[in-house]
């Protein structure tokens, strides 16, 4: 269905992030091209007390550089499309490595700065001791003039980064905690134990937790749940998840139809943003909580590998009582072999046995002879004579 | 329209967009609409020169935000009299029409019967406009400032939210 006009203000955005791999790397490269916005912006403010308003209209040298930069970016496309296009269809894979190249160095750059910085900046810096947030404020430091405002706004993107690239590790490390519990109760739901402990992260905001307190609470409000079922859902009771996902759900389909309402009364000219970033809130959070199913699917799937092998592993091995039997065995066996192993090489061995029958027939024959059995090589698997 | 890899401060913001938290990112998209959705709507306004301009191309002109912002026009799905659906005909007031066109149709004649007639149909469109006529121009006078505005209203938020994190 056609849509009307809708051009994008930059282009190539969603190719370059997809192809960016180590998009903290490739921000340490780029934010520092940020600098004079981020200072001009915070010494205007703050000196003059402007609000954002007031920084917008009062036309700072940055922004006006900046303007002009976009113009003769877009005159440039105009004057030569098929460079411009040539540049714009460049493959990822080459923008890849170029990135690749100047990061190394700005890394190398900035662990130096960051280094001088903490001598300068120690004080200031209490909570920046991760080695992400500290290059980047190094790098802002070695620039004069810029310091902690540009810093600043590499440690927040940085910091973000950091438990973006981090979820993936987290919700692997779930799993496992996950899949031990079950390995432990040796169920397919998770122990109350589990659930006990993952509530309280999600209290106490740790950075285990799932989903923040405030995140629980809104969607307790919204679907009119108790936040207790909320809390346990996200901490991957199944009952509560069964009650709370398909709610969460519906929320993102009655933020749907408010959208195609709001079209259809319109026309399609109504502006929905706001409620495509509601019900974009909404789709996250749905997310979320899907995530938590999944990650307890993954989890009951491997403790049911789990189960399954040391079933197996029972199933092929002897009973107990069996077992006690072989052991004895064995132990005798030792026992015998040990008692072998001490006798001498030629040894005479009278056996005491019942040869009564033997000896009348013998003593019959050889009138009371004596019968006399030589050993040789008496060792274990070897004949005894 | 001007390409993420032609800058490094698009580069970053397209980055740091990303990896924001969303709280920041609504407070950016509030920001990035409340200051360009009016500056778009009143450009593409003001470069539209007739009514049909207005009722075509101007009508539900906003602006999306995001990474990246789009600009949206000419959105309507609402049919006018004459048939024209704006959302999917926008190009014939846009980038204009052959106005010499020649159709040739049947038409009742008035002592009865039926005829065919050769007329141009196509009169009332404005001529070729390769460029654009009313959207594209309001685009190219609006991009580069609106880029250099959303660039700065990133860096603002996330300084805001920096300081607010301080506090």
């Amino acid at each position: 269905m056609a849509t009307g006009i809708n051009i994008s203000l930059v282009s190539d955005v969603r190719d370059f992030l997809k192809g960016t791999k180590d998009a903290g790397a490739a921000l340490d490269d780029v934010v520092v091209s940020l600098e004079d916005v981020a200072k001009e912006g915070t010494t205007t403010a703050d000196k003059l007390g402007q609000d954002f308003q007031d920084v917008r209209n009062d036309g700072t040298r940055a922004a006006e550089r900046m303007e002009r930069e976009f113009e003769d970016a877009f005159k440039a496309v105009k004057r030569d499309a098929s460079d411009a296009s040539r540049d714009v269809s460049r493959s990822m894979k080459t923008a890849g490595d170029d990135c690749v190249n100047v990061v190394d160095e700005v890394k190398n750059e900035a662990k130096q700065n960051f280094a001088e910085m903490a001598s300068s900046f120690a004080g200031d810096m209490d909570s920046a001791v991760d080695l992400v947030q500290g290059t980047l404020a190094g790098l802002a430091s070695s620039i004069p003039g810029i310091g902690i405002a540009l810093g600043g706004l590499g440690m927040v993107a940085g910091t973000m980064y950091s438990e973006w690239n981090e979820n993936a590790a987290k919700t692997s490390a779930r799993i496992a905690q996950m899949y031990d519990d079950m390995r432990e109760s040796g169920d397919r739901y998770l122990s109350g134990e589990y659930i006990h402990q993952a509530i309280s992260d999600i209290i106490s905001g740790s950075a285990d937790a799932v989903i923040s307190l405030k995140e629980v609470q809104e969607i307790a409000q919204a679907t009119h749940l108790p936040e207790g079922t909320v809390l346990a859902a996200a901490a991957g009771d199944g009952e509560s998840l069964a009650q709370v996902l398909p709610r969460v759900r519906a929320e993102v389909d009655r933020y749907k139809e408010a959208i195609n309402e709001a079209k259809a009364a319109s026309d399609g000219w109504a502006d929905t943003t706001m409620l495509e970033e509601s019900m974009g809130i909404w789709k996250y959070y749905v997310k979320d909580l899907e995530g938590v199913t999944s990650s307890i699917e993954t989890a009951a799937g491997k403790a049911d590998l789990y189960n399954q092998a040391a079933r197996r592993i029972r199933e092929n091995s002897p009973g107990e009582e069996e077992a006690q039997r072989f052991r004895g065995m064995g132990i005798a066996i030792d026992d015998a072999t040990k008692a072998l192993n001490a006798l001498p090489t030629d040894k005479t061995i009278t056996i005491a046995v019942d040869t009564s029958g033997v000896h009348d027939q013998i003593r019959r024959a050889l009138a009371g002879e004596a019968f006399t059995i030589p050993v040789m090589a008496a060792r274990t698997g070897k004949a005894v004579y | 329209m001007i390409s993420v890899h032609d800058s490094n401060r698009l580069k970053a913001v397209a980055l740091v967009m990303r990896g924001l938290e969303r709280p920041v990112v609504r407070e950016i998209n509030t920001r990035t609409r409340d200051e360009l959705g009016p500056l778009w709507k009143s450009l593409v306004e003001l470069h539209a020169q007739q009514h049909v301009d207005f009722q075509v191309l101007a009508k539900g002109a906003r602006l999306k935000p995001g990474n990246p912002p789009q600009v949206i026009a000419a959105s309507s799905r609402r049919r006018m009299a004459g048939g024209l659906i704006p959302a999917e005909q926008f190009h014939i007031r846009e980038f204009g029409g052959t106005r010499d066109a020649l159709t040739t149709y049947s038409r009742r004649g008035r002592r009865g019967g039926t005829h065919q007639v050769t007329r141009h149909t196509a009169r009332q469109l404005p001529p070729r406009y390769r460029k654009g006529r009313v959207v594209w121009p309001a685009f190219a006078e609006f991009a580069p400032r609106a880029v250099s505005l959303w660039v700065q209203t990133v860096v603002r938020t996330v300084m805001d939210a920096v300081d607010k994190e301080a506090n």
